[in-house]
Formats: C-alpha cells, sequence, structure tokens
C-alpha cells in the first residue's frame, strides 16, 4: 500500500514540477526575464532531473559502481536546483539586502562544499551501507536544502500577510494574494519531503524503508504537486474560486 | 534603497500643510503604509493615493490635524498626478506574471 502511495507520489511530484517548470522555461523566453527563468529552470531540475536521478541511485538496485556515478548525477542537478531556490528567494523577497545576500552566498557555500566532498566521499566509499554512512558530507547538501526551503517558506508567509492588507484596500490581486500563500506551502511541503528522512539518516538509520519517512516524503510529495500545479498553473475553476466567483484577472 | 517620490511627496505635502515636522509626517506616512502592507521604496503613486485616501486620514486625526478628510483628498489628487518612476521588480509584479 505504502508502495503504490509513494509511486503515485513520485509520479505526481515528477509530472507537476516537469509541466509547470516547462511552462515558467516558456514564458521566461517570452519575457526575458531571469527570475522566470530561474523559477522554472529549478523546478523541472529538481522535479524531473535530480529527484529521478537520487531515487535511481538509492533504490533502484544498481551494481555499486553505476550507483556512485548516477548519484553523483544526482547531488549535481539538485545542487544546481537547490542554489536556484536561493537566487530565486533573494531576487524576488529580498533584492538589495546585504543579510540577505550573505544568507544566500551562504547556502549556496554550503551547497557547493556538500557535492564536492560528498562526490568525494561517494566515490571513495567501499560499498552501499558506506554510501549511507553519516560521515558522507552530502549531508550538508540537504542542510542546505532545507534552509532554502524553509527562508522561502517564510518570505511567502510574509509577502502574503502583505498582500493581504493591500487586497482589503483593493490595491491586490486576489490570485496573486493566493499565489504567495502557494509558495510558502510549496517550501513546507518540500520539508516535509526531505526532512524525516534527513534526521533519520542523521541518526544513523535507514531511511530508505523507515515508514514513517516514505509515508512523510509521499504526502510531501503529493501537497508539493498539488499546491505547485495551483500556483502556476491553475485551472479556470480555480482561479474562479480564488476571485469568489469573478473573472479571472492574473 | 531610496524612498519612492511619490512616498517624499505626500511626506513634503503633509510637513508644508499641517503642524507635522519632517520626521512625523514621515513617521506617520510610513505607518499608514505599513498597515496596507506597503513599503515606502516601492509603493507607487496610485498606492500611495490609496492609503492617503483610506489609512492616513484617520492617522491624521489621531494627531489632531483638522479637516484631515479634505487634506487627504487633496493629496490623494495630487499623487496621482505623479508619474510612477520605475521601481525594483516587486515580489507582487514577479508572482503576477509567473500565473501566466
Amino acid at each position: 500500500m505504502l508502495d503504490a502511495l509513494l509511486l503515485l507520489s513520485t509520479l505526481a511530484f515528477i509530472a507537476a514540477g516537469a509541466v509547470v517548470g516547462v511552462r515558467l522555461l516558456a514564458l521566461a523566453r517570452r519575457t526575458r526575464q531571469l527570475t522566470d527563468f530561474i523559477i522554472g529552470f529549478m523546478l523541472f531540475d529538481l522535479s524531473a532531473i535530480a529527484y529521478p536521478l537520487i531515487l535511481w541511485a538509492g533504490v533502484g538496485g544498481l551494481p555499486l559502481e553505476r550507483a556512485r556515478w548516477v548519484g553523483i548525477a544526482g547531488s549535481l542537478a539538485a545542487t544546481i536546483g537547490w542554489t536556484g531556490v536561493y537566487v530565486f528567494t533573494v531576487r524576488v523577497f529580498r533584492p538589495r539586502i546585504a543579510w540577505a545576500r550573505a544568507l544566500a552566498a551562504g547556502g549556496i557555500a554550503l551547497l557547493v562544499y556538500g557535492f564536492v566532498a560528498g562526490a568525494g566521499f561517494t566515490l571513495r566509499a567501499s560499498d552501499e551501507a558506506a554510501l549511507r554512512s553519516t560521515a558522507n558530507p552530502v549531508y550538508w547538501l540537504q542542510t542546505a536544502a532545507i534552509l532554502a526551503y524553509g527562508w522561502t517558506a517564510l518570505e511567502g508567509l510574509r509577502c502574503f500577510l502583505q498582500a493581504r492588507r493591500r487586497l482589503a484596500l483593493g490595491l491586490a490581486d486576489p490570485l496573486v494574494v493566493n499565489r504567495f500563500l502557494l509558495w510558502a506551502w510549496i517550501g513546507v511541503f518540500a520539508l516535509i519531503c526531505i526532512a524525516p528522512s534527513f534526521v533519520i539518516g542523521l541518526r544513523g538509520g535507514d531511511y530508505l524503508h523507515h515508514t514513517g519517512a516514505r509515508l512523510a516524503t509521499a504526502l510531501g510529495g503529493f501537497a508539493f504537486a498539488i499546491a505547485t500545479q495551483l500556483a502556476f498553473l491553475p485551472p479556470a475553476a480555480y482561479r474562479r474560486w480564488v476571485n469568489g466567483g469573478a473573472p479571472a484577472r492574473a | 534603497m531610496a524612498d519612492t517620490e511619490a512616498f517624499d511627496f505626500v511626506c513634503a505635502e503633509l510637513e508644508a500643510r499641517t503642524s507635522l515636522d519632517r520626521l512625523a509626517a514621515r513617521g506617520t506616512v510610513r505607518i499608514a503604509l505599513k498597515q496596507a502592507g506597503l513599503d515606502s521604496r516601492s509603493a507607487t503613486p496610485e498606492q500611495l493615493a490609496v492609503v492617503v485616501e483610506k489609512l492616513l486620514t484617520a492617522e491624521l486625526t489621531n494627531r489632531g490635524i483638522l479637516d484631515a478628510v479634505s487634506l487627504c483628498a487633496q493629496v490623494a489628487q495630487k499623487v496621482r498626478r505623479l508619474q510612477g518612476s520605475a521601481s525594483p521588480e516587486t515580489p507582487d509584479a514577479v508572482f503576477r506574471r509567473l500565473g501566466g
């Protein structure tokens, strides 16, 4: 049952990220806006490239040598995608703010360290158990990802609360206000996908077969897929609902 | 980041037409902007006009400014005539665009 749920969730996560990512990349091509490209690429890369590769390396039953390289490729794609989360967050929510730039730079440095040191460790690991050992510096990659999703969720929530006040004065679009809230949820759902496995792994547990971690990943993946779809590719009925029955504006 | 021209304009009007000094005028407008979920560094003339009409009146009345309603109506009318300067891209603008 859990296996089926996890499979469905994985497919929903990959499909939603890929479809929305491609749509946003097409938007970026039209608008020529770097921000649009960053979010489109980030969603596509994390959902359709990094996650499948990491999954394949972990549970694909690959020979050790191949699992090493698939895992490193997945980590590289994840590093690039999570760098995108930091860059998007600082560009959109805190442009020209010194502490935000420093936080983003620190997070990206942690990602790069986690990838480089993790790749070195992976190449030297003697067996699968060693790959998943708590000594693997690839955990720094996940630490930086948790920080990125937590930060972007808080920024989305802050913007939602501010925009809700503007909405009361007729100075905001209900769909945009709702999109800020969905962005905050997207960050939270991504955290739900990553954090339990991360904590269990750090404590030396087998997160790939831990029921709680798998359930959290499955439910988080489903919720992430739905929130991503509603935020960036909302169906007409959802637009009407957010607008309170009025015709959609954005 | 500097405050927008519209913000500076509203503050200057208050300073000139009420007993508020520069610091008090700017602080009062900032409070009204905060209530509206806006920022002095990105608020547009239209946003400022709405805030002046709907929120600043009460703030000025609380500070003992006489005929705040009429004053705010006049300031709002003037600020609407300002051209919005090219402000940095706001989160609103980005998230509106991303919805297609």
